[in-house]
């Protein structure tokens, strides 16, 4: 039933010895380099080392705490290696540690910041072993094809260059339709054929492996895991083999959810890794399955991300980041169902969409309609998947199975899962394109020639790997396959599209560390004003506090205020319920707007003595202080 | 393949009972069987009574019960499961298996009576009663009398309202004030209920009826009213201005099971996430390592009700209409055994549920389950068919239950209010089964889920033919047949791909295509090339009902050839036939 082959990339076993020059990206940490580059900053007297659990390979799952001095105070959280492939968000969270140590080091006596540098260790050593094979999710075994046998069919490095890439099939048999062909303009790459263009599909692609369980499926069932970013609980897509068995089934994403359920600190987290919030602004509008979430934020923190959005951009200079559907991810349920600013970012972007802000400027608006040779695209709640494509989708399952599918379907399904079911039946995947994101403008090298055909991302992406000298690419060489019979193998080198250069690995966390910066300097800052103390006569008095918010953001979310997952300021007054006229006697404040908001109590009440009664103010993340009240 | 027959191990068992003198007469042992263990089925049990109760049981049929704590609840106490399975027809793991439970909120104390019953009335009935013997021997069962023990020691041992003890008893700032459990209830009349109050106001809407001062009636519009409804029994402990509002607990562990769980904005008592409580995880982690489980009954009270999912309308078309309609068959089965009790989906019938225990059984296992809601008012009426006023609804009472149920109102100087009255319907009035109705209720309920059990699926090879094709090709023709009305697979499950689709394989001779096909007769079919000789049936084998399969083979003669057909949820088949013309029956 494996109707995903080509789709799936799969961890690999040699069965050729050849040594491999690519495997480890070179100048990357494996779990044991980060265990000691992390010891090495623990030795810093503002950084503990410890750990928030075990995968399930038995790695430990680092935590750095920073901070400086004694005393309560809120915390940032930072987290990155959860997506397996992404290796360099681990890199880049490691030295925003040493470069917040090193040069902002006064920032944490108000501030802790933790980082769980690499939360998925062993994803990642699965992308650091002898293979290259680009693998996401962690150690989980998944039966993929539920054919009650188990990574039985993983791929196979064919050519023993120790990566894993793709198959060109040259010879396809009668029941197989071609797919693809080589690109006229750089052959290279593979391109669905153009039919305008009177193109014509010569060959299918798969990865590159063996049908090892003779079951006529190349790779159907390699090393399944549980993706972790899909684990989590907000829009959790329950029968995905990759989902894992229930929301937090698997110790790695339990024990980043238990981190932050035990952590009534922390008041923002920053997420480094595949998904994107802030180059690609999430959507404001649109509600989950219930109506009563958010699909992505609400209306009412549309604001914070733009803002947070434009900090991001000032700092890395990203044009553009790829959108990935956040079902199930950590982030979104940070947000969703925690309450918290969950800012979910890229570590790096391929540099020709990169801009400095002189550029920006000089960009045109982008165009409020779409090009008119498009035709105009129906927007569905399905990520930017057209209402167009979904349709063509429906027709052609109708067709299938004999029955409409039912709108639970519809309602459950991905924009990943639609390019599988698309990929398989040959519908070509037509995507809204979103007017206010910045990948739809035109990139800059274009600009002048508008008439000439667009570079495909394939093509920039060898492009730039000539210009920047990195061996992204292998190219396609001849083989004879026991089941295929004449194959290419070549292509794309996993994960050279997401880990840059370790070179540039320095800047780039400097970058991401004025972005860290930039959110704990415009954290809540909470000042109580007041005392006011009116005495009435007859032992009656009027008693007002405000507490000001001289923060830039808000001390929670507008949506916490719905969840209350975020624990109230709790503002309490001594005097007895029973002698209090006006005002709560418990009060509870869900959140204090930013630039001077206020949350103002008055309490009319009648004491003996006035000198006997108290304020105190509990908050869960800035601490308790009690205010002594007096008579004039 | 262990050789099973229903016949041999009757006559195994019957042989055992001469043996130790201890057959019964035909006259006792009609509806008289007695149980090694004797237990009154006309009152209630709190947890050490039915943890007791648990223990005599297995102690008392160890060849068919097993004792195992599934884990400890929050407050330390085990979560006792009891399996029940005959060894000498093979593992429970081998047999389509029922999981039964009750009592996951606390106060819903008669589901627990209701699970420990049915334990009882089985292990009496093996070897005396033929067609639970048959059952008992082909299937297994895994009862879990409280999935809430603390709730219900906690509803047991302390003043309560009907509805209250519901949660799970960790300790939870329900009024987010920063303190847990700080404000719950108290007897202030100490009667041993939490019954309610009512203050003395002159502006009030309320007044007591003149004929029947235990009732107390909303005043008519432009009349003198003299009450105001005040809550449950109970003072303002933190001085917040507030009564009860931060009892015990305060969940629902009936909204933590993992399919489609919606945080507490959405799904009140939710928790923090799926399985965050240590009843529910424990469950949970046995439950998982079962895929043998077929059926599923969760008991609750109240209302007269057999509920299946789905809980939220989203869901709706989740549930394919082959399932539906095997859902009808079992639920109106169920109305007749259960007079005054409907058959009802959670979502539409009755209220929306985010997470709820059958929900994740069905839509999450793909398990035919239904959750039964013991007990409806109208049992006790004389013409159930019509609503009843309070007053006569207060004169049964009276005349049934001699006024148990209720507490008369009396004045109490309450700390906050001054005087109240404290009155009305104690923690065994409205929700709980009289005890002289219990074992009737137990027994219909029995009935049903027994039903329910004896419908998951059980296959057998009908017929198989054999056609020689010549030069050594056979083409073997196989109908496999479930004889019960539960698919292998519900259509729920192969359409979400939950669990492993069934298994037919063929061995001892090479398989050169394989496929399945309309009928015996069907001329031609899509074959499977690639590993034929495993074949993944992703249906499985729908209810009452056959499927058939063909095979073409190259072998000698009169070789054997070996078919195996599993299911996760059936249990697994096979048989040898040699390469030779035919087409029989499979006896």
């Amino acid at each position: 039933m494996s109707k995903c082959t080509i789709l799936r990339s799969a961890a690999a076993i040699a069965l050729f010895a050849g040594s491999s020059v690519f495997a480890q990206p070179e100048g990357y940490m494996s779990n044991d380099d980060l265990a000691s580059r992390l010891n090495q900053i623990a030795t810093n007297d503002h950084a503990s080392l410890s750990s928030i659990g075990t995968s399930l390979g038995g790695a430990p799952l680092h935590l750095l705490s920073l901070s400086e001095g004694e005393g309560e105070r809120p915390a940032i959280l930072i987290v990155a290696g959860i997506d397996a492939e992404y290796l360099v968000g681990t890199e880049v969270a490691t030295r925003i540690a040493e470069e917040l140590l090193e040069h902002h080091s006064s920032m944490l006596k108000d501030m802790t910041v933790y980082i769980v540098p690499r939360a998925n260790p062993d994803g990642a050593a699965r992308n650091m072993g002898k293979i290259l094979s680009g693998h996401s999710g962690n150690a989980r075994l998944v039966d993929e094809d539920r054919d009650r046998m188990l990574d039985e069919d993983h791929a196979d490095d064919l050519n023993g260059d120790g990566i894993i890439t793709m198959m060109r099939r040259l010879e396809p048999t009668l029941n197989e339709t071609p797919s693809h062909l080589a690109d006229p303009d750089d052959p290279r790459l593979n391109v669905k054929p153009d039919k305008s263009e009177g193109q014509r599909a010569v060959f299918t692609l798969y990865t590159e492996g063996l049908d090892n369980d003779g079951d006529g499926q190349i790779n159907e069932d390699g090393f399944g895991a549980v993706d972790i970013n899909m684990n989590f609980m907000h829009r959790w897509p329950e029968h995905d083999p990759h989902a894992g068995r229930y929301a937090l089934s698997e110790p790695e994403a339990y024990a980043l959810a238990r981190f932050v359920l035990d952590h009534d600190d922390i008041v923002a987290a920053v997420t480094i890794g595949k998904h994107d919030n802030l180059i690609n602004q999430p959507d404001a509008k649109k509600k989950d399955i219930t109506s009563r979430s958010p699909l992505e934020i609400d209306a009412g923190d549309a604001d914070l991300y733009k803002e947070a959005g434009a900090w991001f951009k000032d700092a890395v200079a990203f044009a553009s980041a790829e959108k990935h559907d956040s079902a199930g991810s950590f982030h979104a349920w940070l947000y969703a169902q925690r309450g918290l600013p969950s800012f979910a970012v890229h570590a790096w972007a391929r540099p020709d969409e990169s801009e400095s802000k002189g550029d920006r400027e000089d960009k045109p608006a982008p165009k409020p309609e779409q090009a008119d040779d498009e035709p105009q695209l129906t927007p569905s709640p399905v990520g930017d998947i057209s209402m167009e494509t979904l349709e063509e989708l429906r027709e052609a399952y109708t067709q299938m199975t004999g029955e409409e599918p039912d709108e639970t379907m519809i309602s459950q399904i991905t924009p990943e899962m639609v390019e599988q079911f698309a990929a398989q039946l040959g519908i070509e995947v037509r995507r809204v394109k979103e007017q206010e994101s910045p990948a739809a403008e035109m990139p800059e090298s274009d600009k002048n020639k508008s008439n000439k055909k667009k570079l495909s991302e394939d093509a920039k992406w060898l492009k730039y790997f000539e210009e920047a000298g990195i061996e992204g690419f292998v190219d396609w060489q001849p083989l004879e396959h026991p089941t295929l019979g004449k194959v290419e193998i070549g292509g794309f080198i996993p994960g050279a599209k997401i880990n840059p250069p370790a070179s540039l690995l320095d800047e780039l966390a400097e970058k991401h560390t004025d972005f860290v910066t930039r959110v704990i300097e415009a954290q809540a800052d909470i000042e109580v004003l007041g005392p006011e103390i009116e005495e009435i006569g007859g032992g009656l008095y009027e008693v007002h506090i405000v507490l000001q918010n001289n923060g830039e953001l808000s001390t929670t979310t507008s949506f916490s205020r719905t969840t209350r997952s975020v624990k109230p300021v709790i503002v309490r007054l001594s005097v007895p319920v029973d002698q209090v006229i006006r005002g709560q006697r418990v009060d509870r404040v869900w959140g204090i707007e930013g630039n001077g908001g206020r949350s103002a109590h008055t309490w009319l009440f009648r004491t003996v003595d006035i000198n006997n009664e108290t304020i105190t103010i509990d908050d869960p993340r800035f601490g308790k202080q009690v205010i002594k009240l007096s008579g004039n | 393949m262990k050789k099973y027959t229903i016949k041999n191990s009757i006559v195994r068992l019957a042989g055992m009972a001469f043996v130790l003198g201890a057959s019964t007469s035909a006259a006792i042992a009609q509806q008289q069987i007695p149980s090694k263990v004797d237990i009154a089925w006309n009152r209630f049990y709190d947890f050490d009574e039915s943890e007791k109760i648990i223990k005599d049981l297995v102690k008392a049929y160890p060849e068919l019960l097993t004792l195992r704590s599934l884990g400890k609840s929050e407050q330390g106490r085990d979560m006792w499961m009891v399996i029940l399975n005959n060894p000498e027809t093979g593992e429970d793991t081998e047999k389509p298996a029922m999981y039964i439970d009750g009592n996951v909120h606390g106060n819903e104390i008669q589901a627990t009576e209701t699970v420990l019953y049915s334990i009882w009335y089985l292990t009496k009935s093996y070897g005396e009663v033929d067609q639970l013997t048959e059952l008992i021997d082909r299937t297994a069962f895994y009862f879990v009398p409280s999935i809430n023990p603390d709730g219900r020691a906690e509803w047991f041992a302390n003043p309560n309202t009907p509805h209250s003890a519901r949660t799970g008893q960790r300790p939870t700032d329900n009024d987010y004030d920063g303190e847990l459990d700080e404000d719950g209830y108290e007897d202030l009349d100490g009667d041993g209920h939490i019954t309610q109050m009512w203050k003395f106001d002159p502006n009030g809407r309320w007044r007591r009826n003149k004929l029947d001062p235990r009732i107390i009636e909303r005043v008519p519009e432009g009349e003198q009213g003299e009450l105001t409804r005040l809550g449950s029994e109970g003072i303002d402990n933190d001085g917040d201005g507030r009564i009860n509002e931060d009892g015990p607990g305060g969940y629902d562990m009936n909204r933590n099971w993992a399919s489609d769980w919606q945080p507490n904005h959405v799904q009140y008592g939710a928790g923090d996430h799926p399985f965050d409580r240590p009843e529910t995880k424990a469950v949970a982690d046995f439950i998982l390592t079962r895929p043998n489980i077929a059926a599923g009954q969760s008991y609750h009270n109240t209302g007269g009700m057999l509920l299946r999912g789905p809980g939220a309308s989203y869901l709706e078309n989740l549930y394919p209409r082959s399932d539906r309609q095997m859902y009808d068959k079992l639920g109106e089965a169920g109305e007749d055994l259960l007079p005054f009790y409907n058959y009802w989906v959670i979502h539409s019938d009755l209220y929306t549920v985010h997470g709820g225990f059958v929900n994740w059984l069905a839509e999450g296992l793909g398990i035919a389950s239904f959750t039964n809601e013991l007990w409806t008012n109208r049992r006790i009426m004389p013409d159930p068919d019509r609503e009843f006023s309070d007053e006569e609804r207060m004169h049964w009472q009276d005349r049934m239950l001699f006024g148990q149920t209720f507490t008369d109102y009396t004045e109490y100087d309450h700390p906050q209010h001054g005087k109240v009255l404290i009155g009305g319907g104690t923690k065994y009035s409205s929700r709980v089964t009289p005890p002289f109705m219990l074992e009737e209720g137990c027994h219909r309920n029995f009935a049903f889920t027994m039903f329910h059990a004896s419908s998951m699926p059980e296959l057998q090879f009908k017929w198989a033919g054999i056609k020689d094709m010549g030069d050594g090709l056979w083409e073997l023709t196989v109908e496999v047949e479930n004889t019960q009305i539960i698919p292998t697979r519900l259509a729920i499950a192969s359409r979400n791909k939950i669990g492993f689709p069934d298994l037919l394989t063929l061995s001892g001779a090479e398989v050169l295509l394989s496929g399945q096909v309309d009928d015996r007769f069907d001329q031609t079919m899509r074959p499977i090339k690639d590993r034929p000789e495993r074949m993944l049936i992703e249906d499985g084998i729908a209810g009452k009902s056959f499927s058939t399969f063909r095979f073409l083979i190259r072998g000698d003669e009169g070789k054997m050839i070996r078919l195996k057909y599993e299911a996760d949820k059936a249990r697994d088949i096979e048989m040898r036939i040699p390469l030779r013309e035919r087409d029989a029956d499979i006896n």
